[in-house]
């Protein structure tokens, strides 16, 4: 049974989400797809950025199927940065559990960014690229990973960000930077030899190479997902520990 | 004794100062290494009360005092910065206008969630929605955004949802200042129910009429300080002399600047205007008028309610009285009021300078005063009366 609470704060996310522009009922998906759109365009086309050999040959499924992850990520950490900011009205004058403002944050945008991936998928695999429908089971794993750690810098940054207001600024140019050396827009075997030992260190390249592995591959679950899932579950204990200590102090700077 | 419902421990709330740019990185490392500055703003200091069951308890202060910060830190909206609220039960918190309610989501999107942060969830609250939306008599507007709600709409959908809740403690800041006065009586009349039916009740009001009426014991906050805790009747008697006293000292210092001013006063003018031992029964009235020409000038004294509602008034030719020549133009008078039937209040006495046929006005000084006592009755004055059987 989901905590009433939290089920009417997703609720309202939700409709914040379709609520507003007249484009907000597909904004969900049409801002991914026109992110896929540029970067298929600039790395697809322009610089011919080559698909290993495993995952077929297809540039724009093996774009979409790491972009989408990402985004969900990126996306959750930078709406979670400003989300207790704008509920202060709520939290300064209720006694809300404040930790559940950046979850269902967090939930709502990993519900669509997935919801988004699964119908392209399938639209894939109607359309003959090579895809595996058996990845939508497959890379949940990788995907809980990849929420939990969401969930657990979500959890720092709302906080930090209402004692440190330019936090939300260097999170663009950090989370740009961050899907260069994870291999969303080209395969690690791209990136020079002398960087790629830095860049295999990262966490988040094995995930995005869990999402490549299981949806294009036809990969089935492994060992690594294990290693993720307790990363990623790390990050948010470790961000629940963070926001525990500062959430309730944050009336005094809001 | 029944069971303490609500126990305030020591508690103190400092605010951080903050600069233009915010907190920064050095006060979120405070916090993280949880060691709360003590520097900045000491909103409270060592409070300590504690309510039981069925008790009715008003914190009553000027603005400013730490009344709201206090109701923040029992409703757990706000963290002390040490000591600590300890609460049983449900708890029922109308804080402020509005808070909590989304301006762009409807009315009842709001209550949805508002009920759900007070424990009001799923079929309970479907099946007390009907009468929420019915005691806050909003009707269709329910399902209009809370934005194109007027502000008496606002409370009225937030006190109408806590008579739903029914809660074992219910905490309102000074939501009864708002709403037109027929809501304002239906909120009345359903808080002495819910006092009736065995609720606790903590509120803020700067009304010493509610606080009287609705609650038994009170504490008096001044500057974050506990000045006192007792019965409802003494508390408002205190707070009440406490503004008096604080009146005195402004009007010792308009009585200079009156003094000051009198050289460039008219043709008659009343240049000291005091009152002395004012008490529930009477009070004593002394001045000074100045007559350019020399001639004895003529004084009316009248009292009036602080909205301006003339109570009395006379002056020294309807009563045949001649004002004591001082010299050098000055002319004295005394005046006592006894056995007046002043209901308790803050009333204003006025002196007027007139010429000495009594025609015409060309001074005015006022004076505010207040008549202490615990009376709930209603008007200005005490009628005789009796009940007959």
């Amino acid at each position: 049974m989901i905590n009433p609470l939290l089920r009417a704060l997703v609720e309202r996310e939700v409709k914040n989400r379709f609520l507003g522009g007249a484009l907000s009922p597909i904004w969900w998906l049409a801002q991914p797809l026109l992110s896929l759109g540029v970067y298929a365009l600039v790395f697809g086309l322009f610089m011919r950025a080559p698909v290993p050999a495993q995952y077929g040959d297809s540039y724009v499924a093996f774009l979409a199927v790491g972009l989408w992850p990402w985004l969900a990520f990126a996306e959750s950490v930078t709406r979670g940065a400003t989300s207790l900011i704008q509920q202060a009205a709520l939290i300064t004058k209720t006694a809300l559990p404040r930790a559940f403002v950046p979850l269902s944050t967090v939930l709502v945008t990993f519900a669509l960014n997935w919801l988004a991936l699964t119908v392209i998928v399938a639209l894939f695999a109607a359309l003959g690229f090579q895809v595996h429908l058996t990845g939508i089971l497959f890379s949940l794993p990788a995907w809980f990973a990849l929420f939990f750690a969401a969930l657990g810098f979500a959890w720092i940054v709302s906080t930090a960000q209402i004692l440190v207001r330019d936090i939300e600024g260097m999170l663009g140019p950090l989370f740009m930077l961050l899907s260069f050396v994870c291999g969303v827009q080209y395969g690690v075997e791209s990136i020079p030899a002398a960087y790629r030992d830095a860049v295999m260190a990262n966490p988040f390249t094995h995930l995005i190479a869990r999402m490549h592995d299981t949806y294009l591959a036809g990969a089935g679950f492994a060992l690594v997902d294990a290693w993720l899932l307790a990363g990623g579950v790390a990050i948010a204990l470790i961000g629940y520990a963070f926001f525990k200590r500062v959430a309730p102090h944050v009336d005094d700077y809001l | 004794m029944s069971e303490i419902l609500l126990s305030v421990s020591h508690v103190s709330k400092t605010f951080p100062r903050i600069g233009r740019h915010g907190a920064g990185f050095a006060a979120l490392a405070r916090l993280l290494v949880a060691k709360p500055s003590t520097e900045g703003f000491h909103a409270l200091t060592d409070i300590d009360f504690t309510v039981r069951r069925g008790e009715s308890f008003a914190l009553v202060g000027e603005n400013g005092a730490g009344k709201s910060t206090l109701l923040k830190i029992i409703a757990g909206v706000l963290q002390p910065s040490s000591g600590s609220a300890t609460r049983i039960g449900t708890v029922g918190a109308l804080l402020e206008l509005g808070a909590g309610f989304h301006p762009e989501y409807t009315g009842r999107e709001n209550l949805k969630l508002s009920a759900a942060l007070q424990g009001l969830t799923g079929a309970a609250f479907d099946a007390q929605l009907d009468a929420i939306i019915a005691f806050a008599d909003i009707g269709e507007h329910i399902d209009a955004p809370i934005k194109t709600y007027s502000s008496g709409m606002v409370v009225r959908l937030g006190f109408a949802l806590v008579t739903a809740l029914k809660p074992d403690l219910l905490i309102t800041d000074e939501v009864l200042a708002v709403g037109d006065e027929s809501f304002q009586n239906k909120c009345i009349t359903w808080m002495e129910r819910y006092l009736a039916d065995g609720g606790t009740l903590l509120l803020v009001s700067h009304s010493l009429y509610h606080v009287k009426k609705l609650t038994q014991r009170a504490v008096w906050l001044d500057h974050g300080l506990m000045r006192m805790v007792g019965t409802s009747a003494d508390v408002s008697i205190a707070y009440q002399a406490f503004h008096e006293e604080k009146q005195a000292i402004e009007k010792q210092q308009t009585v200079a600047k009156d003094e000051r001013d009198a050289s460039a006063l008219g043709q008659y003018a009343v240049t000291d205007l005091r009152l002395d031992q004012v008490t529930s029964t009477g009070m004593s009235v002394r001045g000074r008028l100045k007559s350019r020409d020399g001639r004895r000038p003529q004084v009316a004294v009248g009292i009036v309610r602080m909205d301006g509602t003339p109570v009395y008034g006379t002056t020294s030719e309807i009563d045949g009285v001649a004002l004591h020549d001082a010299g050098a133009g000055a002319f004295e008078f005394a005046l006592t009021f006894s056995e007046w039937a002043l209901l308790p209040g803050t009333y204003t006495l006025r002196a007027h300078a007139m010429d000495p046929e009594g025609m015409r006005v060309y001074d005015t000084v006022e004076r505010n005063f207040t008549v202490l006592g615990d009376s709930r009755e209603q008007g200005l004055v005490r009628l005789p009366h009796r009940w007959d059987a």
